[in-house]
C-alpha cells in the first residue's frame, strides 16, 4: 500500500466514519419527530413502522392551531422572548461597557457575584420568588417571567458583551473625542455600529433561553390562557400522550424558532461562562 | 482658577461614579430577584410554610431539616440518582464532547455546515428533548425498539421506563445527545487557540497523531476541561426539565432527582417550608463546588482587566 492511499484510509477511518456517525445520532432524532409529524394518526399506531409517511398529511399542524390553540401559546413565549431579549440587550450592552473600560473599586467582586449567580438553580430560586411575585400579584402574568429571565440572563449576556468590548480597541473611542465627540456620541457613532453583531448574539441567546424557559414558567403561570411553549408542550405530553403526532407537530413548530436563531449565531457561542465568552 | 479646580474635580467624580451607574440597573436587579430569593430560601427553610395551611405558618427553626436527615427515605434517593446522572451524564458527554471538538478542528470540505448541524441539540429546550426522545423510546411505537428488533439484538419489544437502571440510563442517554455541544462549543475554542506551529514541530520530530494528542492537545486545553465539567456539572445538577417531562421521576423514585424532588414538594405538596430546607441543601452542595470551581478556575484572573 503506498503511503497516499494509506493516508487516505486512515482519514477515511478516523476522520470520515466518526463524522457520519455522530451526524446521524444528532440529527436522526429531528427526523423522527419531523417525520411522526407529518404522519397520519393512523399510521403512527401502525405495525410495522414506516420511516417514511405512506401518506403525507399536515393534518396535526392544522389541528394544532385550529383545536388546541397553540397560536396562544406560541404568542406568550414570543411575548416574554422579545422583551427578555430587548432588557437584556440593552441592559447588558451598558454594563458591559463598564467592565470592559473602566476600573473601578470592587470589580473583581461584581464579577464573581454576577459569575455565581449563574449556579443558582432555578427550582432553589422559584420558591421564594414566587412569594415575591405572589405579592406583585404578578401571578399567571407574563410580566414576572419576564422579569426573573431577564435577570437569569443578564449576568452571562453582560459577559459576552464585555468579551465583545474588549475585542475592539479602545483608540478607536479616544480618537472619536480627540475630533470632537462627547463620549455618548463616540459610543453611539462609533463603538455600537461595530458591535452590531454583538448584539444580535447576544440577543440571540437571551430569545432562546427564555424561548425554552421552564421551571419559573410551571412556578408563576398556572392559568392556560398564559401558557408558554414549554409548560404547553410539557402538559400536552402528560395529558393526551396518545396523539403522538400531535405533540410531534407541537414539537416541530417550537423547535424553528430556537434552530433557526441558533443557526445564526453559533459561529459567536465559545466557551462556558467564563474562558471562552470572556475572551470574545 | 477656582472654577477650573472645580470643574476637574467633578469631572474626577463624574468619571469615577460612571461605571457604577452603568452597572446599577444589572446589579439592582440581580440583587432583588436572584440574590435575595438565594437568601431567602434559607429564611424559609426554617419555617413552618405550608400553602394550604397559612395560619399555621412560623418559624420552627432546623426541625425541617431534621425531618430530611432522619425520616425522608426519598431524600437520600434523590441525592444518589443526582450522583449517577450528573457523574455518568458528564463524564460521557466530557469524552464525546471533545471527540466531536477534535474532528471539527480538522479541514475538511462543509465544515461550517456541519458544525452547525451537529450542534444543533444545544438550542433544543429540556422539555422538547424529553418529547422527541419519548417517541423514540416508546414500548410499543418507539423506533428505538423496532431499529433493534431489526438488528437482531433484542427479541422483543422493551419498556425502557418500567425498570429502574433502564429509565435512569435513558433519561442520561437523552441528556447526553443534548448536551454534547456544550462542551464541543467550550473545546473548539480552545483548541483553536493551539498554534499550528506546535503541532508542525511535533510533525516534523515524528511524533504520531495520537502522542500530539496526548502530550499537546490534552494538556493545552486542561484548564478549559476542568472549568467546563465543573460548570456542567453544577448545570446537570439543577437541570429538571428533561426527567420531569419524561419519566416525572419514575418508576418507583427511580429517577427522581434532588431538584425534581424539590420541585414535587413546591407543587404537588405545596409545602414551601420542606421544598424550602431541601433546597437549602442543595444549595450547600452547589457551594462546596462552586468553592471548588472558583479556585480551581481562578476565575481567568488574568482576563479581567
Amino acid at each position: 500500500m503506498s503511503i497516499k492511499t494509506k493516508r487516505g484510509l486512515g482519514r477515511f477511518f478516523f476522520l470520515i466514519v466518526p463524522l457520519a456517525i455522530f451526524l446521524v445520532i444528532t440529527l436522526a432524532p429531528f427526523y423522527w419527530i419531523v417525520v411522526t409529524s407529518l404522519k397520519t394518526s393512523t399510521e403512527v399506531f401502525a405495525k410495522p413502522l414506516t420511516y417514511w409517511p405512506r401518506q403525507l398529511t399536515l393534518e396535526n399542524y392544522v389541528n394544532l392551531f385550529k383545536n388546541l390553540h397553540f397560536e396562544q401559546y406560541f404568542l406568550n413565549s414570543f411575548i416574554v422572548s422579545i422583551s427578555v431579549t430587548l432588557m437584556v440587550s440593552v441592559m447588558s450592552l451598558v454594563g458591559g461597557y463598564a467592565m470592559s473600560r473602566y476600573k473601578f473599586k470592587g470589580k473583581a467582586f461584581v464579577y464573581v457575584l454576577l459569575l455565581c449567580t449563574q449556579m443558582f438553580p432555578a427550582v432553589v430560586l422559584m420558591i421564594p420568588l414566587f412569594e415575591t411575585m405572589n405579592s406583585l400579584k404578578l401571578i399567571n402574568d407574563l410580566k414576572s417571567l419576564i422579569i426573573v429571565c431577564s435577570c437569569t440572563n443578564l449576568p452571562y449576556c453582560m459577559f459576552m458583551m464585555m468579551g465583545y468590548y474588549n475585542a475592539i480597541p479602545r483608540t478607536l473611542e479616544e480618537a472619536a473625542q480627540v475630533d470632537g465627540c462627547s463620549l455618548l456620541q463616540a459610543v453611539f457613532k462609533i463603538l455600537l455600529p461595530s458591535m452590531k453583531p454583538s448584539i444580535v448574539a447576544t440577543g440571540s441567546y437571551a430569545f432562546i433561553n427564555s424561548w425554552n424557559v421552564y421551571v419559573y414558567a410551571t412556578a408563576f403561570i398556572t392559568r392556560k390562557e398564559k401558557y408558554t411553549i414549554p409548560l404547553a408542550l410539557s402538559i400536552f405530553q402528560g395529558e393526551a400522550n396518545t396523539n403522538y403526532g400531535g405533540i410531534a407537530a407541537a414539537c416541530v413548530v417550537a423547535l424553528i424558532p430556537a434552530l433557526v436563531l441558533f443557526g445564526i449565531i453559533q459561529k459567536h457561542l465559545t466557551g462556558g461562562a467564563t474562558s471562552g465568552a470572556v475572551k470574545g | 482658577m477656582k472654577k477650573i479646580i472645580k470643574r476637574e474635580r467633578y469631572l474626577y467624580y463624574k468619571r469615577q461614579a460612571t461605571p457604577y451607574i452603568l452597572l446599577a440597573p444589572i446589579l439592582l436587579f440581580v440583587s432583588i430577584f436572584l440574590l435575595w430569593p438565594m437568601v431567602n430560601v434559607f429564611l424559609m427553610s426554617i419555617q413552618e410554610y405550608q400553602l394550604l395551611k397559612p395560619d399555621a405558618r412560623k418559624f420552627i427553626g432546623f426541625q425541617n431539616f431534621v425531618e430530611v436527615f432522619t425520616e425522608d427515605k426519598v431524600f437520600m434517593k434523590a441525592i444518589k440518582n443526582s450522583l449517577v446522572w450528573v457523574a455518568v451524564s458528564v463524564a460521557v458527554q466530557t469524552v464525546l464532547g471533545f471527540w466531536v471538538a477534535y474532528l471539527l478542528n480538522q479541514k475538511f470540505k462543509g465544515r461550517g455546515l456541519y458544525r452547525a448541524l451537529v450542534l444543533s441539540p444545544w438550542a433544543v429546550a429540556g422539555v422538547m428533548v424529553a418529547i422527541i426522545w419519548s417517541l423514540i423510546y416508546g414500548e410499543t411505537f418507539g423506533v428505538l425498539n423496532d431499529l433493534l428488533l431489526k438488528l437482531g439484538i433484542i427479541n422483543r419489544n422493551i419498556s425502557w421506563f418500567s425498570n429502574s437502571s433502564r429509565a435512569m440510563a435513558a433519561v442520561i442517554i437523552a441528556n447526553v445527545w443534548r448536551g454534547v455541544p456544550f462542551f464541543t462549543i467550550s473545546y473548539l475554542s480552545a483548541l483553536a487557540g493551539i498554534s499550528d506551529d506546535i503541532y508542525e514541530s511535533a510533525k516534523i520530530d515524528g511524533a504520531k497523531t495520537w502522542v500530539t494528542l496526548f502530550k499537546i492537545t490534552l494538556p493545552m486545553i486542561k484548564d478549559t476541561i476542568v472549568i467546563t465539567t465543573l460548570l456542567r456539572s453544577i448545570w446537570t445538577f439543577n437541570a429538571v426539565d428533561l426527567i420531569n417531562t419524561l419519566t416525572g421521576g419514575g418508576p418507583n423514585n427511580a429517577t427522581i432527582t434532588m431538584p425534581l424532588y424539590i420541585m414535587q414538594k413546591f407543587k404537588l405538596e405545596y409545602n414551601y417550608g420542606y421544598a424550602s430546607a431541601l433546597a437549602a441543601i442543595a444549595s450547600c452542595i452547589m457551594m462546596v463546588v462552586a468553592f471548588i470551581y472558583i479556585n480551581l478556575g481562578k476565575l481567568g484572573k488574568e482576563e479581567m482587566y
